[in-house]
């Protein structure tokens, strides 16, 4: 069924149009904000080296969300479990190490890949950037995925540090008695508030949060209008890029320089779109991925420039770091900034309610709902904005909350006639990961776009 | 069915593995229509003082193929097995299907079979069950959620669910807590007067047959079957705990070596039962208190873990020598809570634990082996 699909699709509007050639066809250069990017990632995590020496409060916790109010709290550092879990995943040695002795206390193997990254950093005392693992002084988690506060509670007892856990309510679709859910996380944000300061003895800041959540949606803004850019042919940044590329927002929204440095980049992507420098010169298929990627073989988006394949981007990629706005078509929109949508936050009160409705309003969440019709909405949505010819799903088993729906995701595809691959992996275990079969899946879906391997000098 | 020659707890197996036939005929019986759920937050009430019969999605321990392109294979079997059997057409009778939020494996199950299993009256509801019950901020959202239930039942029947048929649900509900309950207390004897595998078919059974008739077959069995009951030799006192397990062949297995299960802390157990709706005037927040304080799966048991409290009081009062660990294999939330247990059991209780990785089909003869070492070794330390 899916080579059919296929084949009406390739015979049809969506197939690549372009001729089969090895020449460049698009020129390119490195970006501009990639060492700048790396350089803000770098600094947040060797920051922790030094927070006990600077008299800061290290909290840990899942990336969504929680970290909004723990920065209204003067002097504190937020270590999010994911992004950090991700970055030992990408270097295979301690991978192995960590998850090793993770799993050495009894742990699964299938359990969340970050999540033993992350454990067993923690029970080995080893730091990935450096030193001794950053003991952390409170545990606050938002959860909206199984594994969220099920992950911190275990450190919570490791530390024996108080903990406090916010739930992301979800229902069988986005828009389901959305009100209701609203409310019930705002009166938990209350209560986490209020456990920040009963806990930490230090005072929560509104003008602070208030100024956070200014930072937040500025980012999460440009973030998005960096994506829509990516709407152009050729792409001016690849899924590698974007996944780089949203650590910033998705971790460091909280500071200025944050929204200063996507103000910059989206000027540099804008000027690349201008003069079509792309991403990928040979470009001659655009890919949309699914899920986290195996960071530590990213080589599977090379397999897929070796054929002129460039995937333009992800719902991760996306949507991890943008909630972006809907409108009644369907169309996807970078998300307005609180000024934008002529707000004003005066109060905790403002504050508190602006904040359950964006976070029970993303976009990403819909993995987490009972319904696979979002989700497939989404797909079909980010096919036709990103002028996709295809959809690459990373069977990906490190990570059950955004594998979630992956398989209805697919048969949705394929019943719209949008030619769909797939390859089985880990974010963040290679031992769960066979190279040769990876690049098998992914030449072979190349080739079923009628695609064939570049003649590259 | 012929039933009423047999002995209840035969009866409630038969129910068990008939259960399709049993919801068949009750339907041409009473016209009444079937909602399937998954998971044990579905507040059974409503369905019930809807004139419903609720009956919980269960597998089949069947191997299957028809899964592999729904569900992606890292996620549990018995997410799978129940979606199977909504593919393989077995519940074709059912007029609607539904769940309250609970992990990521069941949900998937639920959002295929709204997709590719049509029920009779194309009737499917998700309530937004909290994921985090110890929340002071739980109860009143719960109650919004099972208010915003009960409309959409009522929609559906096209008649109001009146306070008087709420306390009908809530009574059957209670009765049928209270009944296995007092069932269970006789596995706290030292020669237990029932047996971990026929409390397993009790328990079942309850989840797939009309509550009424099973609060009847359990009266009779206390009044009738029971005085004639003598007890058996408990031998080694186990405790079964973990994820979703309705494998009653190999409970019968581990109760042929010398064992007796005297007590579990499993969804086809005493978490489904354990607690009761208290009285109160305001029907949905009794029900919605109900399932707050029921005794949590791992996935809703934080900050605090209220379920150790339940086990460790189940280990004292059953008088539990050994654990069996059922782990449905890639059942996450169980897999985060299976290690801490395991050392809270050894540590604080005294109890060694035997960790055993289930899927739809169990390979009987290597697990009683491990069994079997299990109770030589825990009799060698006794």
């Amino acid at each position: 069924m899916e080579w059919v699909a296929t084949w009406v699709f390739l015979t049809h509007k969506w197939g690549p149009s372009v001729p089969k050639t090895t020449k460049a066809r698009y020129p390119t250069k490195p970006l501009e904000g990639w060492k700048h990017c790396k350089e803000l990632r770098l600094q947040h995590y060797k920051a922790f080296i030094t927070a006990r020496d600077e008299g800061k409060a290290i909290f840990t916790g899942s990336g969504d969300g929680s970290q909004i109010l723990v920065h209204a709290l003067h002097d504190s550092l937020f270590l999010s479990g994911e992004p950090y879990g991700a970055s030992i995943g990408g270097d295979p040695a301690a991978s192995d190490a960590f998850s090793e002795a993770c799993e050495a206390r009894g742990f699964a193997r299938d359990l969340d890949s970050y999540m033993r990254n992350y454990l067993g950093s923690m029970y080995l005392d080893r730091y990935y950037f450096g030193g001794p693992f950053p003991r952390p002084d409170f545990v606050f988690s938002f959860h909206v995925c199984d594994t969220h506060f099920k992950w911190y509670q275990i450190v919570a007892e490791h530390f024996n540090v108080p903990t406090f856990g916010i739930d992301i309510p979800v229902s069988g679709r986005l828009s389901d008695r959305r009100e209701s859910r609203q409310e019930y996380l705002a009166s938990q944000i209350y209560d986490g508030i209020e456990w920040l300061e009963k806990t930490t003895h230090r005072r929560f800041d509104d003008e602070r949060f208030i100024q956070v959540l200014h930072n937040l949606t500025e980012t999460e803004s440009l973030w998005g209008q960096i994506c829509i850019q990516n709407q152009a042919i050729p792409a001016p940044l690849d899924q590698r890029a974007l996944f780089t590329l949203y650590f910033p927002g998705f971790m460091l929204f909280y500071q200025p320089e944050t929204p200063a440095f996507y103000r910059e980049l989206l000027d540099e992507v804008k000027q690349r779109v201008k003069d079509g420098i792309a991403a990928w010169p040979y470009e001659r298929a655009r890919i949309l991925h699914d899920s986290q990627p195996p960071w530590h073989w990213m080589k599977v988006f090379r397999i897929m420039e070796q054929y002129g394949g460039v995937s333009v981007g992800s719902q991760y990629a996306f949507c991890g770091g943008c909630s972006f706005d809907v409108d009644d078509q369907g169309v996807w929109h970078a998300p307005k900034t609180i000024k934008e949508r002529g707000i004003v936050l005066q109060s905790r009160e403002d504050a508190v309610r602006f904040l359950a409705e964006w976070e029970v309003g993303r976009l990403m969440f819909s993995v987490f709902c009972g319904n696979a019709d979002d989700k497939n909405r989404q797909f079909l949505q980010m096919v036709k904005q990103w002028h996709c010819d295809g959809v690459m799903f990373h069977l990906n088993r490190g990570c059950e909350g955004v594998a979630q729906l992956q398989l209805e995701n697919r048969l949705a595809m394929i019943e719209a006639g949008i030619p769909v691959g797939s390859f089985e992996g880990n974010m963040a275990d290679h031992r769960e990961f066979d190279e040769a079969q990876t690049i098998d899946r992914i030449e072979s879906f190349m080739e079923s776009l009628g695609l064939t391997k570049l003649e590259l000098a | 069915m012929v039933l009423k020659e047999k002995l209840v707890m035969d009866r409630f197996a038969e129910v068990v593995k008939n259960r399709h036939d049993y919801a068949r005929e009750w339907k041409q019986r009473t016209g009444g229509r079937v909602m399937g759920y998954f998971c044990t937050y579905m507040p059974e009430e409503i369905l019930i003082a809807a004139g419903m019969m609720p009956v919980r999605i269960l597998g089949s321990h069947e191997p299957q193929d028809v899964t592999e392109r729904h569900i992606y294979s890292m996620f549990c079997p018995f997410c799978r097995d129940c979606l199977a059997q909504g593919l393989k057409g077995r519940f074709e009778y059912l007029d609607g299907i539904g769940m309250a939020h609970t992990c990521l494996h069941i949900r998937q199950a639920y959002s295929s079979w709204v997709l590719h299993v049509p029920t009779k009256q194309n009737f499917s509801y998700y309530i937004s069950m909290p994921a985090k019950p110890q929340s002071p901020r739980a109860r009143p959202f719960l109650i919004k959620e099972l208010e915003a239930f009960k409309k959409a039942v009522e929609e559906w029947i096209g008649r109001p669910v009146t306070n008087k048929d709420l306390d009908k649900g809530i009574e059957v509900m209670n009765t049928n807590r209270r009944l296995m309950r007092q069932i269970y207390e006789l596995r706290k004897a030292d020669k237990p007067l029932v047996t971990g595998t026929e409390c397993m078919q009790m328990v079942c059974a309850s989840q797939c047959m009309d509550k009424e008739e099973h609060n009847k077959l359990l009266a009779e069995f206390i009044k009738n079957e029971l005085p004639k009951r003598t007890g058996r030799d408990a031998g080694t006192r186990l405790m079964i705990i973990g994820s979703e397990d309705d494998d009653t062949e190999f409970l019968a297995m581990a109760e042929s070596l010398g064992a007796t299960v005297v007590a579990d802390d499993h969804c086809t157990g005493s978490r489904y039962f354990w607690n009761e709706a208290p009285k109160s005037e305001d029907r949905i927040a009794a029900i919605a208190d109900r399932y707050i304080a029921k005794v949590p799966c791992p996935e809703k048991d934080w900050e605090e873990r209220r379920r150790w409290t339940h086990i460790s009081k189940l280990v004292d009062e059953y008088k539990v020598q050994g654990a069996l660990m059922i782990q449905q294999k890639f059942c996450d939330p169980h897999e985060f809570d299976i290690p801490p247990l395991m050392k809270m059991l050894k540590e604080k209780k005294n109890v060694p634990s035997l960790f055993l990785e289930f899927d739809v089909t169990v390979p009987v003869g290597q697990f009683r082996t491990r069994v079997e070492a299990f109770l030589e070794t825990m009799q060698l330390e006794m």
